[in-house]
């Protein structure tokens, strides 16, 4: 409701009716009255004029005319005859004809104020959307992440000078089904399991569905859509969240408390908003849809390196986890690595570094990747025949010898008892039809000889070529400016800090950080699992290899000693799905 | 006791809308909103009626803004008076210009009435 002393500023209206005093004659005074009180006058008024009493007037020669604007009462226009005057002395027709001039006077200038004001009003609204989408638009768009995105919105709408208490931000589920709708995010005493309530309801659908336009609600219990799905909500406010015309999602804003309620601008001001903010919502969704295919991608990529050997399968999924909680457990490590912390995008990059690290294992031959015996089985069987035919020839028992010789042909380390059985066996000779060749041929005694697992220093050779083989398939693909340091890392992952690594030997300072994480989790899943020539170890025996690698100075001291002291939560990230900062944006759930 | 806020300000719409906002104020303060159409107006209103709060258009013909706060900062009785500039460029120079100055604040146009308001009632505030 406006005020009269908005339309007529009294510092115009008190020279204004001193003006028109004299026109009035002798004895008289003219007033104008807002309903509490005087605005101006010029002459004395009757002690009696009570402005809120009127039009009833004090007495005989007073004249009033009412001052309204589009059916609105503001006050009145008073003529009368002065406090101090005589009485009878004012001139009746000419009070009543400097009443209407000065009235009709009045009535065109509070017309004219009163659309000028509605005009600036109407203006300053458009003021107002054009900051807020200016200021909306800078904070929706400086992060592309979905949850960043949904709160600085949330938090517009908390700042804006909405009634409302409560609100929430609704995202759409695939399909027709109302219960595939996720509240994200929340404001105010109302909880998201209060708000799903209202999304599963007939008004939210309407509004958000059939109609894709913001509805203002003001009064919930008289609406027949409405089923007191939440009693606690007394006004709603529900905008869609239109992107390219189809509903993405809504914004709910609500109050608790009965009151004036919403109105028609503050709508516009939040549908303004809400066009704003769904733009960025779906570019957000958008980048997180991609960033869980590659994810996706790169986990498959793993999973086909590591199923070439049945003993590996899983050996890169649990690489990448182990090192990603090794991390997290760095950055909330005290004393010396206290100042050492990585981001979530190089948490990321130490996972998918994890993911990739083997790459390199695609061009080693099968046979030697999955190697388990320094002779392959059909070799050892045609031994087994020269050996057999050779103890009938001296009559002696093959089965001890050929026991000891299948024993080392699996056994880790051969002493050196063991390397003058095999010369021995070498020496034995039979005659096979015709020739007469050794129990065990030169090639054979000389596999037999590979001093330190199974492979032959050729095949061994072709398994550490397997970083730079890595490198040379990744680094076509464009990860810089996510991942910096991923190339170099997987690159680096046998590289030892006292330079008896492989590819290079590189030492010290330039083995990059990430490396040496992923050095100290490779080993330690290695040593957790069976493998073609040993046996899986209990985790007390695979962190003691750890703390001797570190005593033999080839693995980072800090970052063991953080391993040992956090592997039961890092053993735990194993059984956690996806990667922890993205909300899934699973459609199913 | 009664405190003033002026509006100098040469564009009459704006000026019109400025105070519209402004007049919103007198609901919850004392406070008398005076406006002056350029420059040398908008000094002598200074001087005269003494506002504790002076919103002070930058581009005006006779005397521009700069030069208005430079005088009114650098004349003892009246540098405690609070300005804020106005002004539709919006460019870093222009802003440290005017701080440098001695402007309290600095808004661009169109403004957000509710910005104005808030500071506006902060600038009240603070003169208690």
């Amino acid at each position: 409701m406006i005020r009269l002393k908005k339309l007529l500023k009294p510092r115009f209206l008190q020279p204004h009716l001193e003006t028109a005093l004299p026109l009035l004659g002798p004895g008289a005074y003219v007033a104008v009255c807002a309903p509490d009180r005087i605005l101006a006058a010029a002459g004395t008024p009757s002690a009696e004029l009570d402005p809120a009493a009127l039009p009833a007037v004090p007495g005989d020669g007073h004249l009033c005319r009412e001052l309204a604007v589009e059916g609105a009462h503001l006050g009145h226009l008073v003529v009368g005859p002065s406090a101090d005057a005589a009485p009878g002395s004012l001139d009746a027709s000419r009070a009543a004809a400097v009443l209407a001039m000065l009235g009709s006077g009045l009535d065109e200038i509070v017309l004219r104020e009163f659309g000028r004001r509605c005009l600036g009003e109407e203006t300053l609204e458009q003021y107002r959307e054009l900051a807020l989408l200016q200021r909306a638009t800078v904070n929706l768009n400086s992060s592309i992440k979905l949850m960043d995105v949904v709160h600085s919105f949330l938090a517009e709408c908390e700042q804006s000078a909405l009634p409302t208490d409560c609100g929430a931000v609704f995202l759409h589920g695939g399909g027709n089904g109302r219960g595939r709708h996720k509240c994200l995010a929340t404001y105010g005493p109302l909880s998201r399991e209060d708000f799903l309530r209202v999304a599963g309801g007939d008004l939210y659908d309407s509004v958000v569905r059939t109609r894709s336009q913001g509805e203002i609600v003001n009064n919930l219990e008289e609406d027949e859509r409405w089923n007191a799905e939440l009693p606690a909500l007394a006004q709603l406010m529900v905008v869609p969240l239109l992107s390219s015309g189809t509903p993405l999602g809504a914004l709910v804003l609500g109050s608790s408390h009965p009151g004036p309620g919403f109105k028609a601008a503050h709508l516009k001001r939040t549908e303004t908003l809400a066009s704003a903010a769904a733009t960025a919502l779906a570019n957000a969704q958008h980048f997180e849809q991609v960033q869980q295919m590659l994810t996706a991608l790169v986990q498959s990529m793993a999973t086909a390196i590591d199923s070439r050997d049945s003993l590996t399968a899983g050996h890169s999924h649990r690489v990448a986890r182990y090192a990603m909680g090794l991390a997290r457990a760095v950055n909330s490590a005290n004393g010396a690595l206290s100042a050492l912390y990585f981001s979530e995008a190089e948490l990321r990059e130490i996972f998918f570094a994890g993911l990739l690290h083997d790459v390199g294992k695609i061009g080693v031959r099968e046979e030697v990747l999955t190697k388990g015996s320094r002779l392959p089985e059909r070799y050892l069987e045609l031994v087994g025949l020269r050996l057999s035919m050779w103890s009938e020839m001296h009559q002696t028992d093959w089965e001890p010898l050929m026991d000891r010789l299948t024993r080392l042909n699996t056994a880790y380390d051969l002493s050196e008892e063991d390397v003058a059985f095999i010369h021995e066996l070498a020496q034995k000779r039979v005659r096979v039809g015709e020739r007469v060749v050794p129990v065990l041929m030169e090639e054979e005694r000389d596999r037999m000889l590979t001093p330190r697992g199974n492979l032959t220093p050729e095949e061994w050779l072709e398994i550490k070529r397997h970083p730079t083989e890595s490198h040379r398939i990744l680094k076509s693909i464009p990860f810089t400016s996510h991942f910096p340091n991923l190339l170099e890392a997987v690159l680096q992952h046998h590289e030892r800090l006292d330079g008896s690594g492989y590819p290079n030997g590189i030492m010290g300072e330039d083995v990059i950080l990430q490396a040496r994480l992923l050095a100290i989790v490779d080993i330690y899943d290695s040593l957790r699992r069976d493998r073609h020539y040993k046996k899986a170890l209990p985790q007390n025996m695979a962190l003691n290899i750890l703390r001797e690698e570190v005593r033999l100075g080839k693995l980072d001291h800090r970052f063991v000693q953080v391993f040992i002291d956090n592997i039961s939560a890092i053993e735990t990230t194993l059984s956690q799905t996806g990667l922890p900062t993205t909300l899934p944006l699973d459609h199913t759930l | 006791m009664t405190k003033k806020i002026l509006i100098v300000e040469d564009e009459m719409h704006i000026r019109s809308l400025l105070a519209q906002t402004l007049e919103e104020l007198e609901d919850e303060f004392e406070v008398e909103i005076i406006t002056a159409a350029d420059g040398e107006e908008g000094l002598a209103a200074i001087r005269t009626a003494r506002p504790e709060v002076v919103f002070l258009d930058i581009m005006m013909p006779k005397l521009n803004g700069y030069e208005v706060c430079r005088t009114v900062k650098s004349d003892d009785e009246l540098k405690d008076t609070v300005i804020v500039l106005l002004t539709a460029k919006g460019q870093e120079a222009d802003r440290k210009k005017g701080l440098e100055i001695g402007a309290f604040d600095y808004m661009t146009k169109p403004f957000d009435p509710d910005e104005v308001l808030a500071l506006a009632k902060e600038l009240l505030h603070l003169s208690d």
